[in-house]
């Protein structure tokens, strides 16, 4: 059973068309990019499942819950569907140290202290933050705080992790570790990803499926091998071409 | 001449020098004499006689006025700036100027105003809504404490308005909305995530009501002063105005009305104190904007409503009673006329003369103050002089004290006891109006010449160009627009000013704020309507200008 499906989603900013009529499906436990460049749709169609934006038309379907029905006049506001998400900024909150920042989602649920405590503990030390609990958010270096955001999304132990553009704000290096890293994650807790990037190498070593997207359409939906050796118009050519 | 001479004796030295000696001379000297002055042994029984019980009664009420005033305006400014940043309303950036005019008319316009509407004898909203509900008598009484806050905080929720406007828009959406993702409503997202980023702008926001609040005269005086209901800065002005001894009982006052401006201060580090704002560096996205959806057109309505009695009704108030053929007679055309304009401005000779007297003053400040400004500006941006924050910090002295304590003390100074004197000349005036708000201007183009590379004069000195020649032929036209704009943004309050002026005019250097004032309180206040809608139109007039040479840079 898909985890999270999109039925002819469309998005509109005024005259201008973000997101025309797509369809996407996605399995359990897989993980899924959004690949393209920028101003393509990809950053809309990840907001759209988060339900940090609204959808002009389509169905959104989180496991066997509708988010959004257009026809049905169904919206789900972000805080009531249980996903995960990460920032391009991180968005780790200033006033709160690296332990308020995690626990935050399960304050939210009211899980008693205990708890709290126990369940921080364990996604820390998942991203190898053990013992960086009362660190500001400010003092931590860029990967830490990539890891701090990813501990907080998956803490609620959310039905699908969104990532947006994760890795875009650390340098080469971290980069390459992180990505390692964070696949390495998404194995082991079998969680269903999507992943919204515009780097190919990312999207084609990180992914079970591949969705490259332009101009608001799906161009080609894929394996990373097919899309790698069998792209199917001048647009995936070229774009895929460009791996260095 | 030595080396070391001819090296500090170039033309840019001596510039910069004589602009930090005059604003010293002229902005900090004063302040320190008065309070030299109020702490030495002779000034003792000063100090006894604010043990008095009225001068007690008179700093409770400042303390009652601040605390009053700071809470409303941060109900209503708070709600307002999110509600203008973060929904998808109409027209935003009208909005926006509209709750933002408030900021730029004098606060005494308003005390008029709603003297009229909410008098208890003949208030006309009093009577209306006696009429309304078939009251016995008017519900509401002006001339209060309660009154006079209502008034202030009417003016003030700009100053929190525009400063949570402003935090909201520099600050990473993506905050919020990671809120919003681990489960959070809207209403816990704005209480755990945006009300604790937005407290280091609230809190400058609330100290600058609190500050404006301890320092305000003329609704006080207007509107609690006939009732002998006292604050500080009323007391300090009954002081002055009294005759054995009145200025040294006036600057001990003076002292404690400072000392409440740095309580102030002081609960404002109390609310910061121990806490991380840091705001971490990316990239920015700016969020969705909340779909008002069914409630755009109620909350559009609600907004106008808001808008209307707040700002407009007093406003309109003034302008219609300033047309009354009969002053109190009923609101019908018939009964409006020209005929109190015509006489006004063009039969009383007081009118003409306080007019030309604000227009001049205005002026000679905003345009002195521009030019120190400058050379101050450049001093604190461009060189490595030794203590020239310092002088900053003298620049800003005056600013940030009560206008009454700046008065008393050019009055200790410059009334020919220490060599120059001014008192009752239209200089002390000047100096007042040009110490009182010089550091907007050197703040603005201090901003203005960061932006400015330093490779730009290096250019013009290797064509040949000195200093002088560099500073006027380069500096001054890329600052121009920045200083055109401080010029506008320093007349508009100079041109108005009440506080300061009141214990500084003489008898041939009335200002229009000060004639407005002694007809609004005196004999006539149909008259001080006419002069409160001419004020209101040249304010406006200056913001209109100053916002489209800016392109919206400046003005509100």
């Amino acid at each position: 059973m898909s985890k999270v499906a999109l039925k002819n989603i469309v998005k509109k900013f005024g005259a201008t068309t973000a997101v025309q009529s797509t369809n996407l499906e996605i399995e359990a436990g897989k993980f899924i990019s959004l690949l393209g460049p920028s101003g393509c749709g990809k950053t809309t169609t990840l907001r759209m499942v988060a339900g940090l934006t609204e959808p002009t038309e389509g169905e959104i379907y989180l496991g066997s819950q509708c988010v959004y029905h257009d026809k049905q006049r169904i919206l789900i506001p972000a805080e009531k569907r249980n996903i995960g998400m990460v920032f391009q900024s991180y968005a780790l909150w200033p006033h709160m140290n690296v332990f308020s920042n995690v626990a935050y989602p399960l304050k939210i649920q009211k899980c008693s202290k205990d708890v709290i405590q126990e369940k921080v503990d364990h996604y820390l030390n998942l991203v190898g933050l053990s013992g960086y609990e009362k660190r500001a958010p400010h003092e931590l270096s860029g990967g830490q705080q990539q890891r701090v955001a990813l501990a907080r999304a998956l803490i609620r132990e959310p039905e699908v992790l969104l990532l947006d553009e994760p890795l875009s704000n650390l340098d080469a290096k971290l980069r390459q570790s992180m990505r390692i890293e964070i696949k390495d994650l998404q194995k082991r807790l079998k969680i269903t990803t999507l992943y919204v990037t515009h780097d190919q190498d990312e999207a084609l070593t990180m992914s079970d499926t591949v969705v490259l997207m332009n101009e608001g359409k799906i161009e080609q939906l894929g394996t990373p091998e097919e899309l790698l050796h069998h792209p199917k118009s001048e647009f995936a050519k070229e774009f895929l071409g460009q791996r260095s | 001449m030595t080396s070391y001479m001819k090296r500090f004796c170039t033309p840019q030295h001596l510039i910069l020098l004589s602009a930090s000696f005059v604003l010293l001379y002229f902005a900090a000297l004063p302040l320190f004499l008065l309070i030299l002055k109020s702490l030495s042994p002779e000034n003792i029984e000063s100090y006894q006689e604010l043990l008095k019980q009225s001068n007690w009664i008179a700093l409770l009420n400042t303390l009652k006025l601040c605390l009053i005033t700071t809470s409303m305006t941060v109900v209503i400014g708070v709600p307002l700036a999110w509600l203008l940043h973060k929904t998808d309303l109409p027209k935003k950036s009208l909005w926006k100027s509209l709750f933002a005019i408030p900021y730029i008319i004098p606060p005494y316009i308003g005390a008029i105003a709603w003297i009229k509407l909410l008098n208890p004898n003949s208030g006309n909203l009093n009577l209306l809504l006696m009429q309304v509900f078939g009251l016995e008598k008017a519900p509401f009484n002006i001339y209060s404490l309660l009154g006079t806050s209502f008034i202030l905080g009417l003016f003030f929720y700009s100053f929190i308005f525009l400063s949570c406007i402003n935090a909201l828009e520099k600050m990473d959406d993506a905050l919020e909305e990671a809120a919003r993702t681990c489960g959070a409503s809207r209403l816990k997202t704005f209480k755990d995530i945006t009300l604790p980023l937005l407290t280091p702008a609230l809190a400058s926001g609330m100290i600058l009501v609190f500050m404006a609040t301890a320092a305000s005269f003329g609704v006080p005086a207007l509107v609690a002063m006939p009732e002998r209901i006292f604050v500080l800065t009323t007391k300090i002005y009954t002081h002055v105005l009294s005759y054995s001894g009145g200025i040294s009982k006036a600057s001990a006052l003076a002292m404690v009305l400072m000392a409440v401006g740095f309580l102030g201060l002081w609960l404002s580090t109390l609310l910061l104190r121990n806490k991380r704002y840091t705001t971490l560096t990316g990239k920015f996205g700016k969020g969705d904007l909340i779909h008002l959806k069914k409630m755009k057109w109620p909350t559009v309505f609600g907004l106008s409503t808001v808008w209307f009695c707040l700002v407009a009704l007093p406003l309109l108030t003034i302008v219609i009673s300033s047309f009354l053929k009969v002053y109190g007679g009923e609101l019908t055309l018939s009964n409006m006329s020209l005929a109190k304009y015509k006489y006004v401005l063009f039969g009383f000779s007081q009118t003409g003369k306080a007019f030309k007297n604000s227009l001049i003053f205005a002026v000679i400040a905003s345009t002195l103050s521009v030019f120190i400004g400058a050379f101050v500006a450049y001093l604190k941006a461009k060189t490595q002089m030794k203590g020239r924050n310092l002088i900053d910090f003298f620049a800003t002295l005056p600013y940030v004290t009560p206008g009454i304590v700046v008065a008393i003390a050019l009055i200790l100074t410059f009334s020919g006891n220490l060599g120059l004197n001014l008192y009752n000349t239209l200089w002390i005036l000047i100096v007042a109006y040009t110490v009182k708000y010089i550091s907007f201007a050197i703040r603005n183009t201090v901003a203005a010449l960061e932006q400015v590379d330093t490779s730009l004069e290096e250019a013009g000195k290797t064509c040949g160009a000195g200093w002088l020649k560099v500073f006027f032929t380069i500096l001054i036209p890329i600052l121009k627009p920045t200083l055109i704009a401080s010029w506008f943004l320093i007349f508009m309050p100079t041109f108005s000013e009440l506080t300061m002026s009141i214990l500084l005019v003489g008898p041939e250097t009335e200002t229009i704020g000060t004639l407005l004032f002694n007809l609004q309180n005196y004999d006539d206040p149909q008259s001080a309507c006419v002069l409160a809608t001419v004020i209101v139109c040249v304010i406006l007039t200056a913001n209109f200008t100053v916002k489209k040479l800016t392109q919206g840079k400046y003005g509100v």
